[in-house]
């Protein structure tokens, strides 16, 4: 019998996390914590041959997860997805009172997010992590992820950046190559 | 361009809120149309004050 060392995989944090938009990755962008939590539960088995009733079997019978993270990007994209809104583009002529109660000298296109017109925020993620430590490169993708933003999001705080937080629910899919919860890749160094 | 009052809070340039009574340049048809929704007043520049010659009292040199 031989002792095998464990080879040092140690990984510095950071990376990039996107979501699939058609065929293109676009970054969420400026992303402060990721995190993702595998778990699952068990059915046990049980004989009583004997006086006590004991467990002799146990097998995986569900797995889920759960993403997290918190973005500082004050993107259209970000905004709508906490809150599960739409995006509109509406035009104000000069003149026109705008949201903020002053008048147009120009002709301007806001961005304007109505909440709650979406049931459901549906994201393919991937973070590609960045290789900090020339080992490797830790990759993971998450099929179907359902986003939904339910912590304080607070503007007006000047000591900070304002953050979106963010919370997700890992789906399985019915497309057969992605079927998993969640893929992770080790791309090796050089 | 020429120079307007603000009659209530304008968005000028960069985005930045013109308050009330503040001076704002503005091209003539922008102006023509704050002018008329009247948000905007032509600013009334005061004349300048004339000389008045007093005249010489007699046998002065």
């Amino acid at each position: 019998m031989a002792l095998v060392p464990a080879v040092s995989t140690k990984q510095l944090g950071g990376g990039r996390l996107y979501y699939k938009d058609g065929n293109d990755w676009k970054e969420i962008g400026k992303v402060k914590e990721f995190k993702y939590k595998y778990s699952t539960e068990e059915t046990e088995g049980t004989s009583h041959d004997g006086c006590m009733e004991e467990i002799d079997d146990s097998r995986i019978s569900s797995s889920s997860g759960e993403v997290s993270f918190v973005t500082e990007n004050i993107s259209e994209e970000n905004v709508a997805n906490a809150a599960a809104g739409t995006i509109e583009q509406v035009s104000y002529a000069i003149g026109n009172t705008l949201p903020d109660e002053t008048v147009a000298t120009k002709a301007v296109t806001i961005p304007t997010i109505k909440a709650g017109k979406l049931s459901m925020v549906e994201k393919h993620l991937k973070f590609i992590g960045a290789n900090c430590t020339q080992g490797k490169r830790y990759v993971v993708e998450f099929y179907k992820v359902t986003l939904k933003s339910d912590s304080d999001i607070a503007p007006q705080v000047l000591k900070d950046f304002m953050q979106i937080p963010f919370t997700g629910k890992m789906l399985a899919t019915d497309i057969a190559d992605e079927s998993e919860l969640f893929t992770t890749y080790l791309i090796p160094a050089g | 361009m020429k120079k307007y009052k603000a009659l209530v809070p304008l968005r000028g340039d960069g985005g930045k809120t013109v308050t009330v009574g503040k001076e704002i340049e503005l091209d003539a048809e922008t102006a023509k149309t704050l002018l008329a929704n009247k948000q905007i007043e032509n600013i009334v520049e005061a004349e300048p004050a004339k000389t008045v010659e007093t005249a010489k009292p007699k046998g002065a040199k």
